[in-house]
């Protein structure tokens, strides 16, 4: 006798497993940016407060997008966390867009 | 980087065209080339956050709450340092608040803004705590929400919304069972589910065959 799931709430993201058995993170790469994020605000290179900042504004947009579209292109939790870290990332001065956009480009070429 | 495009065309050094697992890859190694992260200190926060930091923190607190009274007078005048008593503490575990359950009010949590959670207690927050669908109904229709969880709350019983923020985290204390005068304060740590502290279910007296009932 299993009540209802929230289904419809959870967009699909519910790993349906029981609560305190659910993953924490649902891939790999969202522990990573997790991990950077929480271990750059521990060394101290931007507050934790400021990259909040910055994740509920890409949290916003995404709602805003969803509200008058209807869909969530932009993604869920972790593309808005990453989105997020990036830019502080970025303001911090640690690493610019151009960078990531070359290092990736090198990952690429190299496997 | 903040823009609301959704379409890109164009290959303008932007990174987000990228999927996810490529964009942090390169920055964690773009990082660690600069001696900023390291990939042993990433793995050791990811391992304390994927199995020591957790509820069964908040379960404990809880079960010290019901059994002595004087811990739970403290809880509710400071849950910070109450929870330090236990050993509890940690990276957004300050400004806690412990909400109280009673038969005349219910508490309910939520951070209809991104993701604000108290870790040391809770661990990190479930995946529908995230959600737009969470975050954007919690507040507007608390006891619709809860419904979609099994839980009715009685139009008898006043439902309070929490919503959390960087100055305030929350935890709820839900009632404790019926039938439950002769567990330890262990085994009644054992009942109290991560949901039932953040007010989207209570807890189940104890069946006879498991202690562990969490159907919900």
């Amino acid at each position: 006798m299993k009540p209802p799931r929230i289904d419809a709430l959870l967009d699909g993201i519910n790993l349906g497993a029981a609560p305190d058995e659910e993953r924490v993170f649902s891939a790999p790469w969202e522990a990573r940016a997790f991990a950077v994020a929480l271990a750059l605000s521990e060394a101290g290179y931007f507050s934790w407060d400021f990259f909040r900042a910055r994740l509920i504004e890409q949290v916003a947009v995404s709602d805003r997008v969803r509200e008058r579209d209807g869909t969530a292109s932009r993604g869920e939790y972790y593309e808005h966390f990453l989105r997020a870290l990036e830019q502080a990332v970025a303001e911090a001065g640690l690493a610019s867009p151009a960078e990531l956009a070359r290092k990736i480009m090198e990952i690429e070429a190299g496997t | 980087m903040s823009d609301d495009t959704i379409g890109k065309e164009g290959h303008d050094h932007d990174a987000t065209e990228h999927g996810p697992a490529a964009r942090i890859k390169a920055l964690e190694q773009l990082l660690s080339e600069k001696g900023i992260v390291d990939a042993a200190a990433l793995d050791k926060i990811i391992e304390r956050y994927e199995h020591l930091v957790g509820p069964r923190n908040g379960a404990r607190v809880v079960a010290r709450a019901w059994t002595d009274p004087a811990f739970r007078k403290r809880l509710f005048a400071d849950a910070v340092a109450a929870c330090a008593e236990l050993g509890i503490s940690g990276p957004e575990g300050g400004h806690l608040v412990a909400v109280e359950n009673t038969p005349r009010v219910h508490n309910l949590v939520v951070c209809t803004l991104c993701s604000c959670y108290p870790w040391p207690v809770l661990g990190l927050p479930p995946a529908w705590y995230k959600s737009f669908a969470y975050r954007s109904r919690a507040v507007s229709d608390p006891r619709g929400v809860m419904r979609e969880f099994g839980l009715e709350i009685p139009e008898s019983v006043e439902v309070r919304v929490w919503d959390s923020s960087a100055e305030q985290r929350y935890i709820v204390i839900p009632e404790r069972p019926p039938n439950t005068e002769h567990l330890s304060e262990e085994e009644l740590a054992a009942l109290v589910t991560r949901d039932s502290m953040i007010g989207v279910a209570t807890i189940a007296p104890p069946s006879k065959k498991s202690p562990r009932s969490r159907e919900r």
